[in-house]
């Protein structure tokens, strides 16, 4: 669905991607993980096109997509739920939602969605016109999460939808993703919680220094002993 | 050519060349041009030490530049006080209105300060005008032409234009001084990057406040010198904003933050507005700040380092290319 | 007398507020930091003027061709504008150099002469004491209606939601598929559409000459610092509040004087208070960070 062909990316003058290149089959779960500062952020920025590929080449559902606007990439399908959550804290959470479906081509399935959404978060119900920057760390991602539901994605990303949240939340945030992918949409799943990570996805990348080390099936990777000792402390 | 590389006797070149040039014209009229250049050069140098070099855009400085002018005349007129003295009483009181302004409006953000400024130049306008017992209202102080060393009144255009010179020299004397000592150098850390310069323990606000200060002094002095010049001073020509934005624009066009770009602007746009004004007054108003503004414009977009600044890109490049071909 | 002078101020407000929610728009949406925004209110002011002179339509007909005017006027200077976002110095000097460009060709155009409307009317509305003219009545009117209109637009629209989104967050309003350059142009076309009218309208009040661009480019500063950047209800209520403290001064201290009181007013808020008076209990950190880093 989605393949990335050796790329180099950065910001001004220094490089942080260095020949990255990884594949994303249609319906998959696939994780991406790697420690701080690996350069994770940097990659599906790229993807989403908020960041600029020097050189190498994105291809999305067999079209090139590298130069491409951020925009015109949520038109095709290719929704990212950025890290640290970022709502519209000055907008209610209704509105954060609505926001989510602002493209013409999902306006139509509105009410649908925005039940969906409301269907899955009781909580979002509860506080819809509430201001989203008043809502608890947990809230705030549920949000985010239902928020780029509402743009009916082919491909989700999701940056570190666990970050900051309490365990019980986070088990439940990781249930979440499997139902999504239950609903047909191929989810790429950044996270520095590998464990949880890896046990859920279809496959698997780590990404360390701005280059993919290793890849494989989420099980394959969760054995590899290299892996363990690097991420999980074993 | 070593020598010539010389910065100081670059620029003590520089003053002669301009000193020869007044003794040699030895006309009012065209005396009056090059005093109204070398002032607005002294200005727009004076503005560039705070809005080039600090990154604080003032467009109230003709605050400074008014107060100036109307402390050494209302001193002179009302008390008999040389205006030799006032002239200094002037750049003391800019730099005390500078003081006030810089406590209350310095951290600002840019353009909440650059707001502030132009209330503060409104507010002093409204107040000479009002106070009319002190400031002569709108109609302005007279100084009676009385020519003396005392009145600081002369009958020789030449001697104040070696006013305007000696002014001139001092400005870029402190300038070059503020580069090589430490608050140049910070002011230089906080144009770059303000966050990093500050978490590196440079004083932000103390860097900006010294750029204000002195910008203020010589622009009081400035605005004193330019009214013994003029022998006249009102309101509405020493308190305008628009005496700002004028300012301003030279020092953009000329190349902001260099020492030399102000200069290059002044001597560039003072003769063409002279010109336009002589050419076109009556029947354009207007017309010569209309170009002003187109030229500030273009500058910003096309060549946003100025005339110097390109120039000095420019031969830089040209200098690394044959560099380059000869060790090739 | 204090009645008749806090009601002609309130008037007064609703035609500033205009020029304040159009500012507090490009600022807000478009990340511009316009210096020559009181310039576009005297362009709706002579646009206004020029209508009446070639056609004999009065402003309050005349606001409705002068805002497609000034959207056109927006969109030029926008593109001109537009390279230096993100650049605060450069931003207010290619400002400002557009400000003296406005103001110039206004003055080469229409010469330096005030210039008034002709009052429509010769009776005012009596009630008890106080008078109320029909020409502020009826431009307080016309405010008020696209002030309503406008709030509308922005609480109730996808392009009004997208414009606060895009406001609060430009990258993350791009992964909803937003286009931020499209948003921004129209945000900074309706604002400079907004100084405009407000300037159509003031035309019934106020006489337009070359450089009253300066005092409404202030004014409207002082109201949206006032109300909070980029609060419109804020800057609503500050709009009034300087409407009224301009008659108050004009009538108590002196005509001369009603720049001066809101001036000082300016300064002050901005060093006691910078998130603005009506920040009130949603207070944002990011506000207060905008005016002092």
């Amino acid at each position: 669905m989605l393949k990335i062909n050796n790329i180099a990316s950065g910001y001004g003058e220094s490089q942080v991607l260095f020949d990255v290149s990884l594949s994303i089959p249609e319906g998959q779960i696939v994780s991406l993980v790697g420690s701080n500062a690996a350069g994770k952020t940097t990659l599906i920025n790229t993807i989403s096109g908020l960041n600029r590929v020097w050189s190498g080449s994105i291809e999305f559902l067999g079209e090139d997509i590298t130069k491409t606007s951020p925009a015109d990439r949520v038109e095709l399908g290719l929704v990212q739920t950025p890290e640290g959550r970022r709502l519209f804290p000055d907008l209610s959470v209704k509105d954060n939602l609505l926001m989510g479906s602002y493209l013409k081509s999902v306006r139509g399935k509105r009410e649908k969605n925005l039940k969906n959404a409301y269907d899955l978060f009781p909580r979002l119900y509860e506080r819809r016109d509430q201001m989203a920057g008043s809502l608890s760390g947990g809230e705030q991602q549920m949000c985010a999460i239902a928020r780029s539901l509402m743009t009916c994605p082919k491909l989700l990303i999701l940056d570190e939808p666990s970050l900051g949240l309490a365990p019980i939340l986070i088990m439940q945030v990781f249930e979440i993703i499997k139902d999504i992918q239950k609903e047909n949409v191929t989810i790429l799943l950044v996270e520095q919680n590998v464990q949880q990570a890896l046990k859920l996805a279809d496959k698997g990348y780590v990404l360390e220094s701005g280059k993919v080390t290793m890849e494989g099936t989420g099980e394959f990777l969760l054995h590899d002993d290299g892996l363990r000792k690097a991420y999980l402390g074993m | 050519m070593k020598l010539l590389n010389n910065k100081i006797i670059r620029w003590a070149a520089f003053f002669l060349v301009l000193i020869i040039a007044g003794l040699v014209v030895d006309n009012n009229y065209y005396l009056d041009i090059l005093i109204t250049v070398v002032f607005y050069a002294c200005m727009a140098s004076a503005w560039n030490i705070v809005g080039g070099y600090a990154g604080q855009v003032s467009v109230g400085h003709v605050a400074f530049l008014g107060l100036g002018a109307y402390t050494s005349t209302i001193l002179f007129l009302k008390l008999n006080i040389t205006p030799l003295i006032g002239i200094f009483a002037g750049g003391i009181m800019a730099m005390v209105l500078a003081l006030l302004i810089g406590f209350l409006t310095i951290r600002l953000r840019g353009p909440f300060f650059t707001l502030s400024t132009i209330a503060i130049a409104e507010i002093l306008l409204v107040l000479a005008v009002r106070f009319h017992g002190l400031t002569g209202g709108s109609e302005g102080l007279n100084i009676p032409y009385r020519p003396s060393v005392y009145n600081f009144v002369f009958k020789s255009y030449f001697t104040y234009y070696m006013m305007f010179i000696l002014l001139m020299i001092a400005i870029v004397a402190v300038i070059s001084y503020i580069n090589k000592s430490r608050t140049g150098f910070y002011l230089r850390a906080v144009r770059e990057d303000e966050t990093a310069a500050s978490s590196l323990g440079v004083d932000v606000l103390r860097s900006k406040l010294t750029a204000l200060l002195v910008s203020a002094f010589f622009t009081g002095v400035g605005g004193a010198l330019y009214a013994q010049y003029l022998l006249f001073i009102d309101p509405h020509t020493v308190f305008t904003v628009s005496f700002s934005t004028k300012v301003a624009a030279l020092s953009i066009v000329g190349g902001i933050g260099t020492v030399i770009g102000p200069i290059v602007g002044s001597f560039i746009l003072t003769p063409l507005e002279i010109f336009l004004r002589s050419q076109l007054g009556g029947t354009y108003q207007g017309l010569y700040l209309l170009i002003y503004g187109v030229i500030m414009v273009s500058v910003i977009l096309i060549i946003p380092k100025g005339i110097y600044g390109a120039l000095s890109d420019a031969i830089k490049r040209r200098r690394k290319q044959v560099k380059n071909e000869l060790s090739a | 007398m204090l009645l008749q002078l806090i009601i002609s101020g309130i008037l007064l407000g609703g035609v500033y507020a205009l020029t304040s929610m159009g500012l507090s728009l490009v600022f807000g949406v478009s990340k511009i930091v316009n210096f020559a925004h009181g310039d576009f209110v005297v362009i709706g002011m002579y646009s206004a003027l020029s209508i009446f002179y070639v056609t004999g339509l009065v402003p309050y007909i005349s606001w409705i061709i002068v805002i497609p005017i000034s959207f056109g006027v927006g969109y030029l200077a926008y593109q001109l504008m537009k390279r230096t976002i993100g650049e605060d110095v450069n931003q207010i000097f290619i400002t400002i150099g557009l400000s003296m460009i406005i103001q110039n060709l206004i003055l080469m155009l229409y010469k330096s002469d005030y210039r008034a409307m002709k009052s429509l009317f010769d009776s005012s509305i009596k009630l008890g004491n106080v008078y109320i003219s029909y020409e502020s009545l009826l431009a307080f009117g016309i405010a008020v209606l696209v002030t309503i209109g406008f709030l509308w637009f922005l609480n109730k629209t996808d392009t009004g939601r997208a414009m606060r989104a895009v406001s609060q967050d430009k990258s993350a309003a791009s992964l909803m598929g937003v286009k931020v350059e499209k948003i921004s142009v129209l945000a900074f076309g309706l604002g400079i559409s907004m100084a405009g009218l407000a300037g159509c309208l003031l035309l019934t009040m106020y006489a337009a000459y070359p450089t009253a661009g300066g005092v409404y480019n202030l004014l409207a500063w002082v109201i949206v610092v006032l109300g909070g950047l980029g609060q419109v209800g804020g800057a609503l209520a500050a709009a009034f509040i300087i409407g009224i403290c301009e008659t108050l001064t004009g009538f108590y201290i002196g005509p001369d004087f009603r720049q001066v009181v809101y001036y000082l007013f300016f300064i002050a808020i901005l060093i006691i208070k910078p998130q603005g008076l009506f920040s009130g209990i949603k207070l944002h950190k990011k506000v207060k960070d905008e005016v002092t880093e």
